[in-house]
């Protein structure tokens, strides 16, 4: 994408044209049963990319559909800037969203679809004649400007619904699941684009996603909810290198983390399977480990392990072991082309980088 | 009821009604032993034989199986007409002509004129004595007659049409036009709607109406079916009668609302709820007023002869039913006669309170002993049929626009008989 | 190209039953208008006889501005109530409101209502009668009562609002059906692009109802260009010829004066006006976003 093009700015310099963003003990319950979102807090700075990762379920979507003020509000704040916005519809917010399935205008031709919004808030034609061919431009759609949805593939409609929200220059971005109905190289392009524009057009983001791994790629910071509650709020590599929970810590991370039960005491812990490791936490009684991939290393000492499948990523190499102690274990390699599957090793665990949780809790323990 | 104009809901009624028949002699489509060799076909109404009133139904069929007792070699196959009169009418005309009529059938008396031009029916003159055809009142006897004086059908019952008034504001019967818009002004001064009548798009307008037409001696139609009332003396006749309703209206005597009226009940309405004076009806509507009314009101209605121009200038409209013969078969026209005579024209009217044809019948029995028969019989003396032409019904339908444009000041009587008169000119050209 | 002939069979029944139920009676029409046929004689020859009657005669003017008024307001009528009862249903059903179901069936009732009673019902509301229903309510309230139906002007608006009343179920379930097609996401993309509820209704409800406003057109135009039965109960299309439309004329004239041929021409003639609209809606419904 060229992104050479000035961002329409007058003053022509980086203004934080965004606003902060604050929940409070925000609630939404849609009956009896436990509620959507069950009182969540959060407060994002200006021009901050945040993104809500869950999984489906969640309230991550119901959250931002609150925030967009298409859903009303059971309990709690939402405030813009400032100001608390609960009682204003969706029209009053200033915010722009790009939803799940682009939501365009099947009967509005690209430039139509960009121009809406700023006509409805009484931009006149040219002005947002003017605006929409600037926004085309940044997002390569200038050729299709006549053409109608029917008519584009995936990706140009996901541009389309992008300029539709960068063009008004809201005080909020909002995108639901933006990606999820690209296949997989589009969704890599456009989870570049969509950072890449963030850089170049800073805006007040909340993403909402529940593929890991574009939150931890996107992310300012990561908030991730389960159960209509926040799990976890963090920069990418703080959630992925201290979990609060067992559950962000099985939800971040590819291959996802291996766990196994045991018993910690001054000895070190034991796992139920009977292996022994060395530790040096200071908590005692039962435990949950868990290990992430590279957190193995092949070695002459350890679990005895057997190979099982081989996933050869080029840079690396993903390896699934069968082992006794832990079970099926992820491990990341080094690419070699000499392991098959069937070849046994042993695998040793490196203690200062594994997660340690309370079985009944799910809390990180230390 | 069985008029002109049978009430449609009625009719259906009775149709789908399920009879439980006393033996296998009566059924839905038959009178006779069922392997009786000799069969006729006869086409009614539903009102009688195949009534949805169990007593009317037990009643004729007694007499029936009594008549057909005489004759036990045949069987008579009945069919059923809809209350789609002038539809079962013209179509049983054309199953006549084309040799796939019935024997022996009920005729509309509107109708009966298309039939005897059409030379379908069969003599009845046999079966009936010399007095009995004297006694028919005289617009039946003409209408049931053709020109060698032969008998082609038995009138078996009229209706006609009559003044109701309240005697408790209008005492004596209006006779004359000017009486009559008297009459309706000083009920009008009392807080009624004056008189009432028929002006709508519908049949009963223009049969109302036409009264003070004939009255002045005027015809639709000249000897040969072609419609004259728009010529020589006629069109002056027709716009006095015109003149008559529309001074009615202007004058407030008659609510401009007699436009809409488009059905006989909304009289018995207005009578009901006190605010009627004086309406035009028909015959019939006097033992519905009867039933409605509460003996108290009722008791200050009476009905009268329809007021002419002047007062021995009277017309009055009849309607009713024939029974005609299209059979070839000397015995399946005597049968015929025999069931129009001795079943409908005699028992059948008394048992109904239909209004007998001829005038000794009245004293024949006591159902007719009431003052009110009296009035219908001296008003039948008067008694107009509408003439039995295939062109009246665009006629009546051209007079009914006539008269709502005229009463609603959408045309002037001139300019509207001119216009009703050409349509129908049209109209007869393309018959 | 299915080149299997047996395809045919499958056809057989459908052609046999629209060529049965709609084209034969139509050719019917169509040769009967240029036949002599009374309803009292068949056929004695052929000819243009019919249509010269029939076209020539001088009511036909008024009837045709009758059939043009009725129709119009008909056609608005019973679009603009369809519409709005149907968002109606739909905003009460979001909202999950009590007595949407009963207003429904409301609504339907009236459409299976035959016409001939619908008629019936509406003659007693604008009864002018002292004790007629609508104007004795305007009394009660202190209003003057209005002459509904022996004023030619009122009973031309009369009749459309009996037929209006029972003919907008039917616009109603189109629209309901159309309305409820439409994505919720684009009321939601709308309303997050500040569109007020009445720009959604103008620049998404309206477009994306665009097929269902011309099927919708088109049949209840047919529907009223079609529609006696209503009238004949109501005014018979009195008072004079105040409310008689080219449906109720053809009737008249083939039931009153037997006139099968004239009547035939004349239907002809609605014929013609129903596949000229539908063209013409065709046309202008279609040329905007046709794809």
């Amino acid at each position: 994408m060229n992104m050479t093009t000035a961002r329409p700015d007058p003053s022509g310099q980086a203004v934080p044209l965004g606003a902060t963003l604050q929940l409070r003990d925000l609630v939404k319950r849609y009956g009896p049963g436990p509620a959507a979102v069950d009182g969540i807090n959060l407060d994002v700075a200006a021009n901050e990319f945040v993104v809500l990762v869950g999984p489906s379920g969640c309230g991550k979507s119901t959250t931002l559909r609150l925030i967009a003020g298409l859903e009303e509000v059971t309990d709690g704040v939402i405030a813009i800037a400032g100001d608390q916005v609960n009682h204003l519809g969706a029209a009053a917010r200033d915010v722009a969203m790009v939803f799940q399935n682009y939501a365009l205008y099947p009967h509005m031709n690209v430039a139509q679809n960009i121009g809406f919004g700023l006509r409805r808030r009484g931009a006149s034609r040219a002005e947002a004649k003017k605006a929409v061919a600037e926004a085309a431009e940044i997002l390569e759609l200038t050729e299709l400007m006549h053409r109608l949805p029917g008519d584009l593939s995936g990706g140009q409609k996901q541009r389309v619904a992008m300029g539709r929200a960068i063009v008004r220059n809201p005080r909020l971005f909002l995108f639901d699941e933006p990606l999820s109905n690209l296949d997989a190289r589009l969704r890599l392009t456009m989870r570049t684009e969509i950072k890449r524009l963030h850089a170049r057009v800073p805006t007040t983001t909340i993403y909402v996603t529940h593929d890991q791994t574009e939150a931890m790629t996107m992310a300012d910071r990561v908030v991730v909810m389960n159960a209509g509650k926040i799990e976890q709020i963090g920069t990418p590599m703080e959630i992925y290198d201290a979990p609060v929970s067992r559950f962000v810590a099985g939800f971040v991370g590819a291959p996802a983390m291996t766990f196994a039960d045991g018993m910690l005491d001054d000895q070190g812990l034991t796992l139920n399977t009977g292996l022994h490791l060395s530790c040096t936490a200071q908590h005692r009684g039962p435990v949950t480990l868990g290990l992430r991939p590279e957190a193995l290393t092949l070695g002459d000492s350890g679990m005895a392990a057997k190979l099982d499948m081989l996933e050869p990523l080029g840079a690396e190499t993903l390896a699934l072991w069968q082992t006794e102690a832990l079970g099926a274990v992820w491990v990341r390699m080094p690419p070699d082309p000499t392991l098959r599957p069937g070849a046994t090793a042993h695998l040793q665990p490196d203690m200062t980088r594994a997660h340690l949780f309370d079985p009944v809790t799910g809390r990180r323990v230390t | 009821m069985r008029f002109a104009f049978a009430y449609p809901l009625t009719a259906a009624l009775a149709l789908t009604a399920t009879a439980a028949l006393p033996q296998d002699l009566i059924t839905r489509d038959r009178v006779g032993p069922a392997d009786a060799p000799n069969v006729m076909t006869f086409r009614l109404t539903a009102f009688d034989l195949y009534s949805s009133d169990d007593a009317t139904r037990e009643f004729f069929e007694e007499r029936f199986l009594a008549l057909m007792a005489e004759y036990p070699d045949w069987r008579i196959e009945t069919q059923l007409q809809t209350d789609n009169i002038g539809q079962e009418q013209a179509r049983m005309l054309e199953q006549v002509r084309a040799g796939r009529g019935p024997d022996c059938a009920m005729i509309d008396s509107s109708q009966l004129g298309l039939f005897k031009s059409a030379g379908v029916l069969s003599p009845m003159n046999a079966h009936f004595t010399q007095d009995q055809i004297d006694d028919l009142f005289p617009f039946v006897r003409d209408g049931v007659s053709d020109a060698d004086g032969n008998i082609l059908a038995w009138w078996w019952f009229t209706s006609l049409q009559v003044l109701y008034r309240d005697t408790s504001l209008v005492p004596d019967a209006p006779a004359t036009w000017e009486d009559l818009q008297a009459a309706a002004l000083t009920t009008v001064e009392a807080g009624r709607e004056g008189v009432l009548f028929n002006g709508g798009r519908w049949e009963g307008t223009a049969f109302d109406w036409l009264p003070n037409f004939w009255a002045q001696g005027g015809e639709l139609v000249d000897a040969d079916g072609r419609p004259v009332f728009n010529e020589g003396d006629n069109r002056d006749k027709m716009l006095a009668a015109i003149n008559f309703y529309k001074d009615l209206v202007d004058s407030g005597a008659a609510p401009s609302r007699v436009t809409t009226i488009i059905n006989y009940d909304e009289f018995n309405a207005a009578a009901a709820a006190g605010t009627a004076g004086l309406f035009m009806g028909g015959n019939w509507q006097y033992g519905q007023l009867r039933g409605t009314l509460s003996e108290e009101d009722f008791a200050n209605w009476e009905l009268s002869e329809l007021p002419g121009p002047s007062a021995d200038q009277r017309a009055t409209g009849t309607g009713g039913w024939t029974i005609g013969a299209f059979s070839d078969d000397a015995t399946a026209v005597e049968i015929c006669a025999r069931i129009a005579y001795e079943i409908y024209a005699t028992e059948g009217n008394a048992y109904q309170g239909l209004l007998p044809t001829s005038a000794s019948l009245y004293d024949a029995y006591d159902a007719f002993d009431g003052p009110e028969y009296d009035a219908f019989a001296e008003a039948l003396v008067n008694g107009v049929a509408r003439p039995g032409v295939a062109i009246y019904p665009e006629i009546s339908n051209q007079l009914q626009v006539l008269l709502g444009d005229v009463l609603s000041g959408s045309a002037t009587p001139e300019d509207a008989l001119d216009a009703a008169a050409a349509a129908v000119d049209a109209a007869f050209e393309r018959l | 190209m299915i080149r299997d002939r047996r395809v045919w069979l499958w056809f057989a029944p459908v052609m046999l039953v629209l060529g049965g139920v709609y084209l034969v009676p139509v050719a019917d029409v169509i040769r009967f208008s240029f036949s002599d046929a009374t309803l009292l004689r068949p056929v004695t020859g052929y000819g243009l006889d019919g249509y010269r009657a029939a076209y020539n005669d001088d009511s036909l003017g008024v009837v045709l501005r009758n059939t043009g008024l009725f129709t119009l307001l008909s056609v608005i009528s019973l679009q603009a109530m369809g519409l709005a009862i149907a968002l109606l249903l739909v905003r009460g059903d979001r909202r999950r409101l009590y007595g949407m179901g009963a207003l429904r069936t409301i609504v339907l009732a009236a459409w299976v209502i035959p016409g001939i009673a619908n008629g019936l019902i509406w003659q007693m509301l604008f009864s002018e009668a002292p004790f007629g229903a609508i104007n004795s309510t305007l009394r009660l309230i202190g209003l003057a009562p209005v002459a509904w139906l022996s004023d030619p002007g009122n009973a031309m608006i009369s009749a459309v609002i009996a037929n209006v009343w029972q003919g907008s179920a039917f616009s109603m379930i189109v629209f309901y059906a159309a309305r409820r097609a439409v994505d919720p996401v684009l009321y939601e993309a709308a309303s997050v692009d500040g569109a007020s509820p009445v720009a959604q209704f103008i620049f998404i409800t309206i477009p994306q109802m665009r097929g269902a406003l011309l099927v919708n057109s088109i049949l209840v135009t047919i529907q009223t260009l079609n529609t006696f039965d209503t009238i004949l109960a109501l005014t018979g299309g009195g008072p004079g010829r105040a409310t008689e439309v080219l449906s109720l004329n053809i009737f008249n004239r083939v039931f009153y004066s037997y006139d099968l041929g004239g009547g035939s021409a004349l239907a002809v003639l609605l014929l013609a006006i129903s596949m000229a609209l539908t063209v013409i809606y065709l046309l202008v419904l279609m040329r905007k976003g046709a794809r």
